[in-house]
């Protein structure tokens, strides 16, 4: 029962946070170019997260937008987020199913998949981080992000696309439940379960 | 509250990787936006290129086995010709055979018989 009022609290407060965001976004971009040059940054990321793979995730969004443009573009902006979000996940979904078929096809390149080197640490370790703030901080702050990042790899994909369409985009239930093609119930399951998770694995962490 | 917190620490999280994009990323989801803009120079699709190729290929058989198939009777007379003689009465031709054999050789020994006399 707690646990019920705890995903109820649990939504409604994203709920408020996503209506704040939209509002805002909203005035951010009028054509479909600001609206991409609006969102690549976080598409992009979210792609590098699902796929652990830069050079992938850089596909996944060169598709993804030319289709939003090829077929969207009639489309009224405030449908453009949850539409190219759709095709981002559909994009990444089909990513996934090839990798699986090609992981059969040739064993051998399974293990050149994963990146070595970690993607914050990089700009951490030349010491160009956009951040402006003591660099103790920085370091600190740059260590969660990937702490965080190394959480969210962990995560089932259905609850990542959750999260992150929730947590990091803003996006409702609705819009959320739109762009992964499923209901808003399986939306808030998702989301709740990944919360959980990424309490467990970061809580002792954070609290450092 | 507890959520709430936690929510706030994975955005500002989260902000902080979106704001530490590498430059060289950062250029190329500029040009990625600038090809989706202009729908045009996109990265060819393999699954359309080997839909192609298995469409030359069909069509490749499709022209080819006609061509198969009128080479072959020029072949097939000799095949039956063969098959004709190997497989009328083969007995009776081998009977004929040493039949001739025996009356030739009837007519020389009774010649060398009469030379001999």
């Amino acid at each position: 029962m707690n646990t019920s009022g705890d995903k109820q609290n649990e939504c409604n407060q994203v709920s408020i946070t996503s209506e704040q965001k939209q509002v805002s976004a909203e005035l951010s971009y009028k054509t479909l170019e600001e609206f991409l040059k609006f969102i690549e940054k976080r598409a992009f990321h979210m792609a590098r997260l699902s796929t652990s793979h830069t050079e992938d995730a850089h596909d996944i969004i060169q598709d993804a937008m030319y289709k939003l443009v090829e077929k969207y573009s009639d489309k009224m902006p405030t449908d453009w987020k949850p539409l190219f979000y759709r095709i981002l996940h559909s994009k990444i979904t089909d990513y996934y199913r090839r990798k699986s078929v090609r992981d059969k096809v040739f064993p051998w390149k399974k293990a050149d998949d994963q990146e070595s080197e970690d993607y914050l640490a990089a700009q951490l370790n030349q010491g160009i981080s956009l951040s402006s703030g003591e660099p103790a901080n920085m370091l600190l702050r740059g260590q969660h992000a990937q702490q965080l990042t190394n959480a969210i790899q962990q995560l089932p994909l259905r609850q990542q696309q959750a999260f992150m369409l929730r947590c990091w985009e803003g996006l409702s239930t609705k819009e959320t439940a739109t762009a992964m093609g499923c209901t808003q119930g399986s939306v808030k399951t998702h989301y709740s379960r990944a919360m959980t998770r990424l309490r467990d694995i970061l809580g002792e962490y954070y609290e450092q | 509250m507890s959520n709430k917190i936690d929510q706030e620490i994975y955005q500002d999280d989260l902000e902080y990787i979106e704001q530490n994009t590498h430059s060289r990323d950062l250029f190329r989801l500029a040009q990625a936006r600038r090809v989706a803009m202009s729908q045009t120079n996109r990265r060819p699709n393999i699954s359309n290129w080997l839909a192609a190729t298995a469409c030359c290929c069909g069509l490749t058989f499709l022209v080819m086995a006609p061509l198969n198939d009128q080479s072959t009777p020029a072949v097939e007379p000799i095949v039956a010709g063969v098959q004709l003689i190997e497989s009328s009465d083969g007995e009776a031709i081998s009977e004929f055979d040493s039949m001739g054999f025996y009356y030739w050789l009837d007519i020389y020994d009774a010649e060398l018989v009469a030379n001999n006399d």
